[in-house]
Parts: structure tokens; sequence; C-alpha cells
């Protein structure tokens, strides 16, 4: 096994190189990283500062008064919120994919592993969160969690806690079909053999060979969770204001567009352009995973 | 199944955050809660919704005191004209561009379209939206020669009825959710019809001698379809709830307005019937798609 996987990874890194659309996906991903992480360091404005010397009550133009991509129409720096917006919407949908992925691959791992009526139970439980609407739900979930508890920074948790909570069906579903067949190859028999243990043979022997769909499917997940994370912020039960988010500065944009477009162009290029490249990505990694999946 | 996905929705029921007015009292609201049964364990409230649901009794209104039926009923012709429009939009657009798509693959029109998919899938609805006012209804569009300025908000004018009318509200919210829905379709069916053409039986039919366009039509389009039906039928549900960004920002008087409405004041009676009506139409689609298969896949037979 040790000296069988460096080649593999060498093939996948091969292919995907060739593929100058993916890489640029994942130049740009990178980038709108670092853009979060260094951001506040590299341009020290605080984002939800008003600036009382130059604000009239209109969101300024990009450029006025030291503001390179202007203010909202609250006055607060446009550039340094779409620092705290990449922070909160990069980190939120990290964490919700790696707890969808917890939660899908450990359900759909053990459904595929002891088929029979665990599996049965576990895939209807995940037929019926599938087939539940998930804006609409999640919408009525926020908006529970929100009126029970009025602390805005609860809010995070919350969103990261219920888009987890409510997407895992895709990564169980696919965990366990890669299981089915895993379990009855000579590795895993041999591993039974030698008196492994189920979580051992769950653990280390079926997951590290089940882990390639689980990425591309990860990876294309945190294009999702962006927009759905942005869609409840705009609408108001997502992030909490004064938090920034791309998504709930969006909120107000609506209604100053006539007179402050900008304010609401850059945070929905961000988002286009960070679900976008992600695509690519998520695209690109399946080719290089799997040729014959196109 | 609905009732799962009823049951999930149920333990939210005791919040109904009565007014902070200070004219109601601790008694009122208490009589209040009485008088809606909000006293009661949860289990309970549930039991006795579910009672009144089967005899076809969905409650009333906590806001408003409409009746939770006629809401739902009053909304649902704009949804449905405006979700109509747009499914139809995209699966007709997406059948087309998955079949040409498919047949020149890897040349520019190929690129143009799976690039287009992509935008569309990456594209945050709301925002989208908002580009389109901006665009065309704000200062209106001048270009090519023309000047194009379509109403952002509403379903009509005024309120006798005018088909040109109608059809200048519904351009703008129909074309964002068309595009939506037509990245998911037209990649599916690019998928599923290059699949499909390089099987055996279309390299028998090319054999044949039958030209390209009725191998492609008549042999490869019926098989391809299959799939894309599942996508579709999945997207059913979507009708009840899909729509509420898009309504919301066009002010379209919808279903999904309704819904956010309702949920900005924990309405439950109609946040429920809403919720129960989307059950309905999880399974309103898994039978339409179902009847689909048969149709177009003869081999499929239910006993």
């Amino acid at each position: 096994m040790a000296d069988a996987t460096p080649p593999v990874r060498n093939l996948v890194w091969r292919r995907f190189r060739r593929n100058p659309v993916a890489l640029g996906g994942a130049i740009v991903i990178l980038l709108m990283a670092l853009f979060a992480a260094l951001g506040h360091a590299v341009y020290p404005v605080d984002p939800n500062a008003i600036d009382q010397t130059n604000w009239s009550g209109y969101a300024l133009a990009p450029g006025i008064a030291g503001h390179p991509l202007g203010t909202d129409e609250n006055g607060r720096d446009l550039l340094a919120r779409l620092i705290a917006g990449a922070q909160v919407s990069l980190t939120v949908a990290l964490f919700a994919v790696i707890m969808q992925v917890a939660i899908g691959t450990l359900l759909g791992a053990i459904a595929g592993f002891y088929g029979g009526w665990v599996d049965f139970w576990i895939m209807r439980f995940t037929d019926v969160v599938l087939s539940i609407p998930l804006l609409p739900l999640l919408l009525v979930l926020t908006a529970i969690v929100s009126a029970t508890s009025n602390k805005a920074s609860l809010s995070f948790f919350v969103i990261v806690g219920l888009i987890g909570g409510l997407t895992w069906p895709a990564a169980a579903r696919l965990v366990r079909a890669s299981f089915l067949s895993l379990r009855e190859r000579e590795f895993a028999e041999a591993a039974r053999a030698i008196g492994a243990g189920d979580a051992a043979i769950i653990f280390r022997h079926l997951l590290p060979n089940a882990v390639a769909p689980i990425i591309v499917q990860a990876t294309l997940a945190v294009a999702g969770v962006i927009l759905l994370e942005s869609t409840l912020s705009f609408l108001g039960f997502g992030i909490q204001p004064p938090q920034a988010s791309w998504g709930n500065m969006l909120a107000n944009a609506q209604s100053t567009i006539t007179i402050a477009p900008w304010v609401a162009i850059f945070p929905g290029v961000c988002i286009l352009i960070v679900s976008l490249s992600i695509n690519y990505l998520g695209d690109g990694l399946r080719d290089a995973i799997d040729p014959n999946q196109r | 199944m609905i009732l799962f996905g009823v049951l999930s929705q149920a333990p939210g029921g005791p919040l109904t955050p009565y007014l902070q007015n200070p004219h109601i009292t601790e008694a009122d609201i208490a009589r209040l809660k009485h008088n809606l049964g909000l006293d009661q364990p949860v289990p309970i409230q549930y039991l006795h919704w579910l009672g009144n649901v089967v005899r076809g009794d969905f409650g009333y209104s906590t806001s408003n005191s409409e009746s939770t039926i006629d809401a739902i009923l009053e909304r649902m012709p704009a949804t449905l004209e405006l979700m109509g429009t747009a499914i139809g939009l995209a699966l007709i657009l997406g059948v087309i561009f998955g079949i040409v798509s498919a047949i020149k693959q890897y040349t520019w029109v190929d690129y143009v379209i799976t690039t287009l998919a992509f935008f569309g899938q990456s594209m945050p609805v709301f925002w989208f939206a908002l580009m389109l006012q901006l665009l065309f209804s704000v200062n209106g569009f001048t270009g090519f020669g023309y000047h194009i300025a379509l109403p952002s908000a509403g379903i009509s004018s005024g309120d006798t009825f005018d088909l040109g009318d109608r059809l200048e509200h519904l351009i703008l919210p129909a074309s964002v959710l068309a595009l939506i829905y037509l990245a998911g379709f037209s990649r599916y069916m690019r998928s599923s019809m290059l699949e499909v053409i390089h099987s055996d039986y279309i390299r028998t039919a090319s054999a044949k001698g039958l030209s390209r366009f009725v191998v492609v039509m008549k042999h490869g389009v019926r098989n391809a379809l299959i799939p894309l039906v599942t996508i579709v039928g999945l997207t059913v549900p979507d009708i009840v709830g899909g729509a509420v960004v898009t309504e919301t920002i066009f002010a379209w008087p919808g279903m999904g307005r309704l819904f956010i409405n309702a949920l900005g004041q924990f309405d439950f009676a109609v946040l429920m019937g809403i919720m129960c009506l989307a059950a309905l139409f999880v399974v309103l689609g898994n039978l339409l798609a179902d009847m689909c298969y048969a149709w177009l896949d003869p081999r499929v037979k239910y006993s």
C-alpha cells in the first residue's frame, strides 16, 4: 500500500495541472483566502466604523475621501467590509462543509459497511432529510433560533450548525455507495482475517480508499454553502449585522441601487468569483481523479 | 413521508412573540394562549393540528386571521405563473443546449454553453436579480438602437388585466429563475447525452444509414431524457418555496413572499400550511417523474 499511493497521487496532480481553468480556480481561491486572512493587516480600517468627517447620509463613491471602493449607505468603508465579509463567508463555508462531510461520511460509512436494517434505516432517514426543501426549512429554523436567543454573536455557529446539519445527505449517499463495493474487496477481507475490529476496518482500511470522491463532493459543496449562507444573510436570517457578510452587505443595497450601485456590485462579484472558481476547481478535480466520469 | 416532513417541523409551535404592546396584559396573553391552544404541551398541539388538517382545516393566520388555505390559494396563481414560465423556459432551452453541447463536444459552442452553465450555477440569485434591475429597469437599457425599460416590481401595473403589461412584469423575475435552472438542466442533459451518443445502439442506428439528425433525435434524445426527468422531478417542490428570494426582490405577490412575511411574524399556521404543500409537491414530483419514466422507456412497468 505504502508505495502504491504516491504514483497515483502524482498522476492526479499531473492531470490536474494540465487543466488551466481548474488551476486558475485554485489560484483565485488561494488569493481570496489571503485576502480574508491578511486583508486587515494590509488595509487596517475598521469595517464597522462610520466615516464621520465625509459621510453625509449617502454612500460615498469609490475613490472618494480615501475609500478605494467607496462606502456603503451608512458610511462604512466598503473594502474593509468586504475583507470582514470574506472572513465570515469563507469560514462559515469551511466549517459547514467539514461538519457536513463528517456527518455524511460517518453515516454513509456505517450504512454501507453494515448493510441490512442499519443501512435501511439510515438511508430512509437520509431520504427524509433530502426530501424537505432546504431553503424554506433553513429559513424557519434560523428564524426560530434567532427569536429564542437574540445574541448576534451566536448566529455564526447557528448558521454553520444548521447548514452542516441539513446538507449531509449527498455525502452520505456517496460514501455509502463506495463502501458497498469496497467492503467486498480482498483487502477488507484480509484486514478482517488478521483480526481487525470494525472501526479499524472502516477508518484505516476502507475510508482512505473512498477519499477521492469525498474530496470532490466537499469542494463543490463549499460553493453551495457560500451561496446558501449569502442567501440567508441577504434575507436577514443569516449572519446578523453589524457583523459584515457578503450576503447581508447586499441586503440594504437594493433600496439605494439607483444612487449607489457599487454597494451592490462589489459583494456580489466576490460571491460570484469565489463560487465560480470553486465549481471549476471541483470539476477539474473530478476529471483528474476519475477521467472516465465525464 | 409527508408525516415525517411535518413532524420535523412541529416542535417550533409555542413561539408566538406576541407584540411587546404595552396595552396587552399578562392576562390577555394567557387568554390568547389558551384560545390558540398554546398552553398545551407540544405533542398535544401537534396531534390537534394534525387532526384538523386531516379534516381539511389548516387553521387561521395569527397575524390577520385569514384562513391559511385562502391565503395560500390567493397567492398560488402568481407563483405558478412565475415558476411555470421559468421552469418551462429552462427545460426547453436546457434540453436544446444540452443536446447541441454534447453533439458539438469540445467546440466553441460547447465551451460557450458550459461556461454559461457554470455561471448560472455559481450566481447568487439575489445578486443577479439586483443586477438585472439595475441594468434594465432603474435607468432602462439603451443600446443597439433600442431603449428598454422593464418594470422591476409587482405582477401588474393596474387592476385591469393587460397581457402585454403582465408579460413585461414577468420578464425579469422569470429570466432570473430560468437561468439558474437552465444551468443545472443543460449540464445534466449534456452529460447524459454524451453517455448515450457513445453507446452501441446509437452506433447501430448510424450504421443502418440513418441521417445524423434522425439518429440523435429519435434514438438519442429519448434515452438521454431519462436522467433529466429525475432532476426535474426534484425541482417540482421548488415551485412552493424555491422562489422565495426572487419573489422577495421583485415584490412578486406569490407564495414565496407569503412565506417570508409569515416568517417575520411567526405566523405558524401559514408556515405549516406552506411546508405541507411543499411536502405534497415532493410526492407529486416523484410521482410525475415515475410516470415520465414509463412514458420515455416502455420497458419500465409498474405493476
